[in-house]
């Protein structure tokens, strides 16, 4: 499994769900103990997920903690990417990126929490 | 006025913007995409893809690095709007995948297949974003130091766009 897409994969899961309870980025936050940032970063993939935090987001979601865990079925190039007419000169993860960006959208909305809330890249 | 398939990027990018009577800066390019009925997604990709665009089942999609800086996301969803509006059937058969976009843009009659569509997408993404009308009013018939950085930084942030980007389209500006 590809630890470059398991975190973003997580983190779409945990703003999908954190949305459909009409939670903030802050509230979820305060329940774990760490800073809106770290929720945001998380929710991005840019940051790791302790299992620690992994049981507490669950809680905070109402959630078991497995619910958060993405499917390997899903992570591990479905048959249907196989089928996608995606160029050659792309790596194993860039192609998976792609296909998932292909398979399910996101939000301008999203886009722009992102931005606002995410840590500048590192350079 | 029916779009002319042989007419040049840039024109293509001011007929576009005609067409959905936009005239002032910054260039909605989100709205412009959804008036094409493409679909915008954003999201975290490697950091050298810049987006993508694929017509799937007939609904263009529009995929953009939503890690990279706004700015240059709005030139990656010009990009991916001249695809959509140059070469239609080239990314209706592939997903076409945009690496860095090599500074493509001068020497677009030596260039061969693949490369010409990147130039050619570059040049109606640069004309969207900075269109000639507004370059011609806000430079007027001064001079315009290329050196001098602040009226640049200014004009940049006014079109959102980075100021690379912005030299770049000054400097093949030939004012007509």
């Amino acid at each position: 499994m590809n630890p470059e897409t398991i975190y973003p994969e997580i983190g779409a899961l945990i703003r999908r769900r954190r949305k459909k309870l009409k939670l903030t980025q802050e509230q979820l936050a305060g329940h774990l103990g760490i800073s809106r940032a770290s929720v945001a970063n998380m929710e991005i993939g840019r940051q790791k997920v302790l299992v620690h935090q992994l049981y507490a987001l669950a809680s905070a979601l109402q959630l078991t903690p497995g619910d958060l865990l993405p499917s390997t079925q899903r992570l591990t190039a479905p048959s249907e990417w196989e089928a996608l007419p995606l160029p050659d000169n792309l790596n194993s993860q860039q192609r998976e990126q792609i296909a998932r960006l292909l398979a399910g959208p996101q939000t301008e909305a999203d886009r722009d929490k992102d931005a606002k809330n995410a840590t500048p890249p590192k350079r | 006025m029916p779009p002319r398939r042989n007419a040049s990027p840039a024109a293509r990018a001011q007929e576009l913007l005609l067409r959905l009577n936009i005239r002032t800066v910054p260039v909605p390019v989100d709205r412009i995409a959804k008036s094409l009925e493409a679909q915008l997604r954003y999201s975290p990709l490697d950091e050298e893809i810049s987006g993508m665009v694929y017509v799937k089942d007939g609904i263009p999609i529009i995929g953009v690095n939503s890690l990279h800086h706004p700015n240059r996301q709005r030139f990656t969803i010009a990009h991916e709007i001249g695809h959509l509006e140059l070469h239609r059937d080239v990314i209706s058969a592939h997903v076409h995948v945009d690496k860095q976009f090599p500074i493509l843009m001068r020497d677009s009659t030596s260039a061969l297949g693949t490369e010409l569509i990147e130039i050619q997408a570059n040049q109606f993404a640069a004309e969207l974003l900075i269109p000639t009308a507004f370059l011609d009013q806000a430079l007027g018939n001064k001079r315009f130091d290329i050196d001098d950085e602040t009226p640049l930084d200014a004009l940049a942030k006014r079109l959102r766009v980075s100021k690379q980007a912005l030299e770049y389209r000054i400097r093949n500006f030939s004012g007509a």
